[in-house]
């Protein structure tokens, strides 16, 4: 199974009998898929896997309590059950996120990771370069300072729609960096 | 949900910039678990965001060159101007005219204005603001914009944060952030706007362990009309 295909039934009568491949498969797949979840989420680190490891455990018993009968449904169920593990595990922790949720993205002990970063760092520096003074300032008050956005548009005289078009083309951009 | 209705529809865009309902964002999830396409684009989106937040003021653009204008040779015998011949007088002139306005305009103002200040207050209408968990952040609106403005925020106390951060983004200007001992924070908090703008008055609180790593255990806002 690839990333654009939805899990067949075999692939879940198969996971459902614990076999040991379907199971690597799955894990591998899913943690990819559910690290960009929890990250838009801000939730990164050891409470990214507390979570990733406890909607695991639900998905793979409901699998095998045949709860799940067709395979199409797998990705559907997978992400309900993840979001209602980020809201019990919120519930429980009286939601502890990092004040600086980047700060966990950041830090890194491994050199390869730190000159990784180093370089998105640069590469996106020029991203913003290349804008104007009035699409970085409003860029920065969306993500860095998170203000609210109408505000941040009401102020810069820009509409919503300015908004997306902006991030769009910036994302192409550090995308563009990326590729050169 | 299919490919061409997640990209018709911006939902990258959007969902980066947190503006999906609840069926949308459970929809375009269920998309982007089977499309490899826009998984790839909402990580990038991401990590343009991450990149943006963790830059913090060290991203700045970088210095432009300076601008080199060529010198041309004059073709005209230089003559010296009326203020180029006379620039004593002028400048006394000038050091008068401020001098006088110093006196006559800003000092009073300011005599004014510390007196105004220094007069005892009755303050009215401070009312106990409860801010809620970083999930949920109530409102409180008031319709006072130009007045003063004073709330108590009831602070989430908890054992292990030495001091808290408390972090107001007003509608315009610079965020303003103030630091709490732990000890202070189990009372009320006073928060005092001398002039509210109309807008939205974001309060953020974090508590530090002292291990330099806060964390937002608040959020509310104030909108005021």
């Amino acid at each position: 199974m690839n990333l654009n295909e939805c899990p067949s039934n075999d692939y879940l009568a198969k996971l459902a009998s614990a076999d040991p491949a379907t199971t690597d498969h799955f894990v591998r797949h899913y943690t990819n898929i559910l690290q960009v979840k929890l990250r838009a989420r801000t939730i990164y680190g050891h409470e990214a896997e507390e979570i990733r490891q406890e909607t695991f455990r639900r998905v793979l018993s409901a699998v095998k309590e045949g709860k799940i009968r067709d395979g199409t449904k797998l990705n559907a169920y997978v992400n309900s059950t993840c979001n209602h593990v980020i809201s019990e595990h919120f519930r429980h922790t009286s939601r502890l996120l990092p004040l600086d949720a980047s700060a966990s993205w950041q830090s890194t002990d491994n050199t390869e990771d730190a000159v990784l970063l180093a370089e998105k760092l640069e590469r996106i520096r020029k991203v913003l370069d290349k804008m104007s003074v009035r699409d970085r300032e409003i860029l920065n008050a969306v993500f860095l300072e998170e203000r609210d956005k109408d505000a941040v548009c009401l102020q810069l005289g820009v509409n919503r729609d300015y908004l997306r078009v902006l991030v769009h083309r910036a994302i192409n951009s550090f995308r563009q960096e990326f590729l050169q | 949900m299919d490919h061409s209705e997640a990209v018709a529809a911006g939902m990258v865009e959007r969902f980066v910039l947190d503006e999906l309902s609840g069926a949308e964002l459970d929809a375009f999830e269920e998309h982007y678990f089977s499309c490899e396409t826009c998984l790839v684009d909402v990580k990038a989106a991401l990590d343009f965001r991450d990149a943006v937040r963790i830059s913090g003021g060290k991203l700045q653009p970088a210095i432009a060159e300076p601008k080199v204008i060529p010198m041309v040779p004059s073709t005209r015998e230089a003559h010296a101007s009326g203020i180029q011949r006379y620039w004593g007088a002028w400048a006394a002139v000038l050091a008068v005219a401020f001098a006088g306005y110093q006196s006559f305009v800003t000092i009073p103002g300011l005599r004014v204005t510390i007196a105004e200040l220094r007069q005892p207050h009755l303050f009215t209408g401070a009312t106990v603001f409860r801010m809620g968990n970083r999930a949920v952040s109530p409102d409180s609106s008031v319709s006072h914009a130009g007045q003063p403005l004073h709330f108590f925020l009831e602070l989430n106390t908890e054992p292990q944060f030495r001091e808290y951060h408390i972090r107001i983004q007003p509608p315009f200007g610079p965020d303003v952030v103030s630091r709490v001992p732990a000890d202070l924070a189990k009372d009320n908090v006073m928060l005092v706007i001398p002039k509210s703008v109309a807008g939205a008055y974001k309060i953020t609180v974090s508590g530090d362990t002292g291990q330099g790593d806060p964390r937002i255990i608040q959020q509310g806002e104030i909108s005021v009309q």
